[in-house]
């Protein structure tokens, strides 16, 4: 494509569409710090952050971002990088303690002054109530394992939706319910740091309940509301014929264990058994809760997975999405990676958006849909000139934007992106090591400095469509040396 | 945190010498910033450095850790820490803007100031005439490729030795010759950037008579007890099965004997490709007895050892690196292999290893561990403090390994962590932090890491305490008394 072909140079401008939403993305327990200020109980996140080994380097968000005593400044920040919505999660053990009963007033109060902040500046909020910090209480009484759990989360959106729904539009219930289950619940690696099949196999039925009842409660709630949730998807791919079949339990077993039950009202027959929640935890009219109809779907896209012939070496890693066998994953050596070892290529996330899209006609007709996140841990640092230079995120930026372009051109309904995320902050059990924002962090003094990727992000969001200068190949990009 | 591999049980501390020099090191262009400032000339890594594509991000040194205009903050830290020693490196360019003739009596003065304040506060100051920044002027006309250069450095040497010869009594004369003719001259990606094998060749030579001529000119202006070597870097090359034996010995001969060789020996290795050495006609009469001179100490700078095994370079196992000019033949880090940042396998037992071998082909001359070190994925976190456990577990195995080597009977006499402080790490630019100190580039404030409390009170008290006191079962918390302030 070139800027002064015959027809002129208007149809080299990638714009998007009309009120196409430009966002940036966080979560409470990796941005908020304040960890036991004004009444907030503990979550299960406290708790395994402050256990010795979990976390790199004994890191926790006891303070993280601080943005709870700093988010006007944030609030600034965000509006002068243009953004149009800010998603955020909320604490639930800030509103409530235990994480049911009474009210604490002053963590409802804070969400209050933030939606009050955002709506000064213009910028919408998109909330998610659950983002993995499940309170402690809970958890002492099963957790997601627990059916009761998913009651008392509806109860908690409730109350979210009576205290700031009159200011906030879109609401999704869980963030990467898949993400909990796995690595929450039978990998150990998040909270709780529970490593049993049969326990994980119960959260992914009651997190997925949980999402229902909640939809149902803020339906009532918040009539004109929009209400979705956000899934962590990746394209699974075989490297060879050999591992097609590994392929399509690995996507069963990752996508489709919480997308098919949204989508479809089922649990994917391809995965193996022990994954699925038995028969017995799914009550009449669960899956029909589960499956009802949402205003969109957030979809999370980092990396694709590549699964190959094992050739010989018989991996027992439980962590590899066939559970070990005689298939396991692969990195294609042409595929660039992120600080966090994840592939890049954004053809995937243009896959995923029309693999959903193609499946929408069912119990989700007429759904939209967002990117809820996307973006890449880089090795940032601010250097001598005060200039984080982080080219590799840039580069990242341009290949997604550039496939979620085309894959509106082709049909898809998507009507926002949020990058993820706003801020460097506390990346869960790598601690602060990652870094994911467009906006660096140094945590020491909690001094916010623009990466270059941030004034990218920042033209984008202003002129809603792609940078000139990306329109050839590889312009505007220096690639950094070997 | 995963357990390093270790020689050694976990409960036993281990005691060093008496008189054992602990120390730390830096390099001029790493960490001077002020390139412009009083007189100083360009060196071909400002040059290199200003070049787009060479550094990543495009990182150069115009300001790196502002030594040049930090110089109490320096002395202060390393003092602080509680090292004997600290190596630093003389930038040319600062002493002699273009290589040769007139001395810039501030850049002069830099090094007099920096010797003085290390001295008065108890610091053994250790130089190193030569640390990769070529005046720029001497690159345009061949730089090491031009016999030349060798006598121009031998002039700066002259020049050092007089006027600092009073207040250094350790010199190092050329930091890895390996780096300057591989990466500079044959592989380019150091400057000057140059791809040319018979340039590569020739600055082998010149760079070794380099060292040959600075020992003279040191011996002659300074002082007797005054300690002279060369600083290398001889990697381990490991074959892994019986066939890759010979391609790892052909290794050893191109990446290390020729630059040990020459020096311990007086000769260029047999087992090197030819294209690897220098032709006849560049060695002149009396070369390799001035290359071969006697020298006080060997410098030995160590990071990692090479895998090398039989591989298909058309369907290359994840590990597996083709090896250029070994067809068939392949580097391997296996997936478990620890490694650093840097993607350099961290093996401590490679360094006993690697100090015996050099004890022997020294006859028990004196060896110092002039850089052993890693990079790390740093931060401050939210309480200030850089809890960076995994370079404590580098520097413990390391000096685990460096005691071993001592109980098998070999004469180390020193050590010095790379580095002192993060710094400009060529071709990687800031993103590679090497430091005992965090530096925060955009203010220059150095913050110790958690590791420089722990290293230094190896320093003070000569005693690597056990593992298990470094690292208690119970948390990831070091049993390092006290970390040193920032400034």
């Amino acid at each position: 494509m070139s800027a002064t072909d015959a027809s002129g140079s208007a149809k080299s401008v990638r714009a998007f569409p009309e009120g196409f939403v430009w966002g940036a993305a966080t979560a409470a327990y990796q941005i908020e710090g304040a960890a036991t200020a004004d009444g907030r109980g503990p979550s299960v996140w406290d708790t395994f952050s402050h256990t010795p080994g979990k976390v790199r380097g004994g890191d926790n968000g006891d303070i993280a971002c601080d943005f709870y005593n700093r988010s006007e400044e944030d609030l600034d920040l965000m509006k002068s990088l243009g953004l149009a919505a800010f998603r955020f999660s909320i604490s639930w053990s800030r509103v409530q303690p235990t994480g049911s009963g009474a009210i604490n007033q002053a963590g409802i109060d804070f969400y209050r002054r933030l939606v009050d902040g955002l709506r000064e500046r213009e910028i919408a909020p998109a909330i998610t109530l659950f983002h993995w910090d499940l309170p402690q209480g809970l958890e002492d009484a099963g957790g997601w394992a627990n059916r009761d759990t998913a009651e008392r989360f509806a109860d908690y959106a409730q109350i979210m939706a009576e205290a700031i729904g009159s200011d906030c539009d879109d609401w999704m219930t869980l963030n990467e319910p898949q993400v909990v289950a796995n690595q929450g619940y039978r990998l150990g690696i998040h909270a709780p740091g529970v490593t049993d099949d049969v326990i994980a196999a119960a959260t992914t039925h009651h997190l997925l309940l949980g999402h229902g009842l909640a939809t149902q409660r803020l339906r009532t709630a918040l009539p004109a509301a929009k209400i979705g949730l956000a899934l962590n998807l990746n394209v699974v791919r075989a490297a060879d014929s050999f591992a097609e079949a590994a392929a399509v339990v690995a996507d069963a077993e990752q996508n489709r264990i919480f997308m098919d039950p949204i989508l479809h009202g089922s649990y994917p027959a391809a995965a193996r058994p022990h994954m699925l929640p038995p028969e017995s935890l799914i009550k009449d009219g669960d899956m029909d809760l589960i499956s009802a109809p949402l205003d969109f779907i957030g979809i999370n896209y980092y990396a694709p997975f590549y699964l190959k012939r094992a050739d010989g070496v018989v991996s027992t890693d439980r962590r590899t999405p066939t559970g070990g066998g005689d298939v396991v994953p692969f990195m294609p050596p042409h595929l660039p990676t992120t600080a966090m070892g994840w592939l890049v290529e954004p053809q995937g996330l243009y896959e995923m958006l029309k693999i959903v899209t193609s499946e929408l006609s069912d119990k989700q007709a007429g759904c939209r849909l967002y990117i809820t996140e996307n973006g890449c841990a880089a090795e940032d640092y601010v250097d001598p000139n005060g200039v984080v230079n982080d080219i590799e995120r840039i580069s990242y930026l341009k290949g997604h934007l550039d496939a979620i372009w085309r894959a509106i051109q082709d049909g898809v309904p998507l009507d926002g992106y949020f990058q993820w995320s706003l801020l460097d902050n506390f990346e869960w059990a790598y601690g602060y090591q990652k870094r994911f924002g467009v906006v660096f962090v140094d945590f020491g003094t909690q001094k916010r400095t623009l990466k270059q990727s941030a004034r990218v992000y920042q033209q984008i969001a202003t002129t809603n469509e792609l940078p000139h200068e990306w329109t050839g190949e590889g312009a505007g990009l220096v690639a950094g040396a070997a | 945190m995963s357990v390093i591999s270790h020689s050694s049980d976990l409960m036993r501390s281990r005691r060093f010498p008496e008189g054992f020099l602990w120390g730390t090191g830096t390099s001029s262009y790493q960490i001077e910033g002020a390139v412009t400032a009083d007189g100083r000339g360009r060196s071909i890594w400002d040059v290199f450095a200003h070049t787009r594509g060479n550094v990543f991000r495009g990182d150069n040194g115009d300001i790196a850790c502002d030594s040049y205009n930090r110089l109490d903050d320096d002395v202060r830290i390393i003092k602080d820490l509680g090292v004997g020693a600290y190596r630093f490196s003389v930038a040319w360019s600062r002493v002699q803007p273009t290589g040769s003739g007139a001395v810039n009596q501030a850049g002069l003065d830099y090094y007099r100031r920096l010797a003085e304040r290390l001295r008065e506060n108890g610091v053994q100051p250790v130089a190193t005439v030569y640390h990769w920044d070529l005046p720029q002027a001497l690159e345009d006309q061949g730089g090491w490729a031009n016999r030349d250069t060798a006598q121009r450095m031998a002039e700066l040497a002259l020049i050092l030795g007089a006027e600092l010869g009073d207040q250094v009594s350790m010199w190092i004369t050329i930091n890895e010759p390996l780096q300057t003719v591989h990466q500079g001259y044959r592989a380019g990606t150091h400057a000057p950037g140059l791809c040319d094998d018979a340039l590569a060749a020739a600055a082998n030579h010149h760079i070794l008579l380099g060292h040959g001529l600075v020992l003279q000119a040191l011996r002659q202006t300074t002082g007797a007890g005054t300690l002279i070597g060369p600083t290398m870097d001889p990697d381990p090359y490991v074959a892994l099965d019986a066939e890759s034996e010979a391609v790892a010995d052909a290794m050893d001969a191109e990446f290390n004997l020729v630059y040990l060789d020459p020096v311990l020996h007086q000769r260029y290795p047999e087992g090197a490709r030819p294209e690897m050495l220098p032709p006849e006609a560049l060695i002149h009469d009396g070369d390799m007895e001035l290359i071969g001179a006697p020298i006080d100490f060997l410098g030995v700078n160590y990071y990692r050892p090479h895998h090398i095994r039989r591989g298909d370079w058309s369907d290359l196992r994840i590990g597996e690196a083709a090896i250029p000019g070994f067809p068939g033949f392949v580097e391997y880090q296996a997936p478990e292999q620890e490694r650093t940042v840097m993607d350099w396998p961290v093996v401590p037992a490679a360094l006993r290893d690697l100090l015996g071998r050099l004890h022997a082909d020294t006859d028990g001359l004196p060896l110092y561990i002039t850089e052993n070190g890693c990079a790390a994925d740093d931060y401050v976190s939210p309480d200030g403090t850089i809890d960076d456990y995994e370079r404590i577990a580098y520097i413990h195995g390391h000096l685990d390994a460096a005691a071993d080597a001592i109980a098998d009977g070999v004469n180390l006499a020193g050590y010095f962590h790379w580095s002192l402080m993060d710094n400009f790490e060529w071709a990687h630019g800031y993103r590679r932090r090497f430091g005992l100190h965090y530096v925060d580039f955009e203010t220059g404030r150095r913050v110790p890491k958690r590791s420089a409390g722990f290293y230094g009170d190896v320093a003070r008290t000569g005693t690597l305490p056990s593992w298990e006191e470094t690292f208690p079962l119970d948390g990831p918390m070091p049993s390092a008394s006290t970390t040193p302030a920032a400034v």
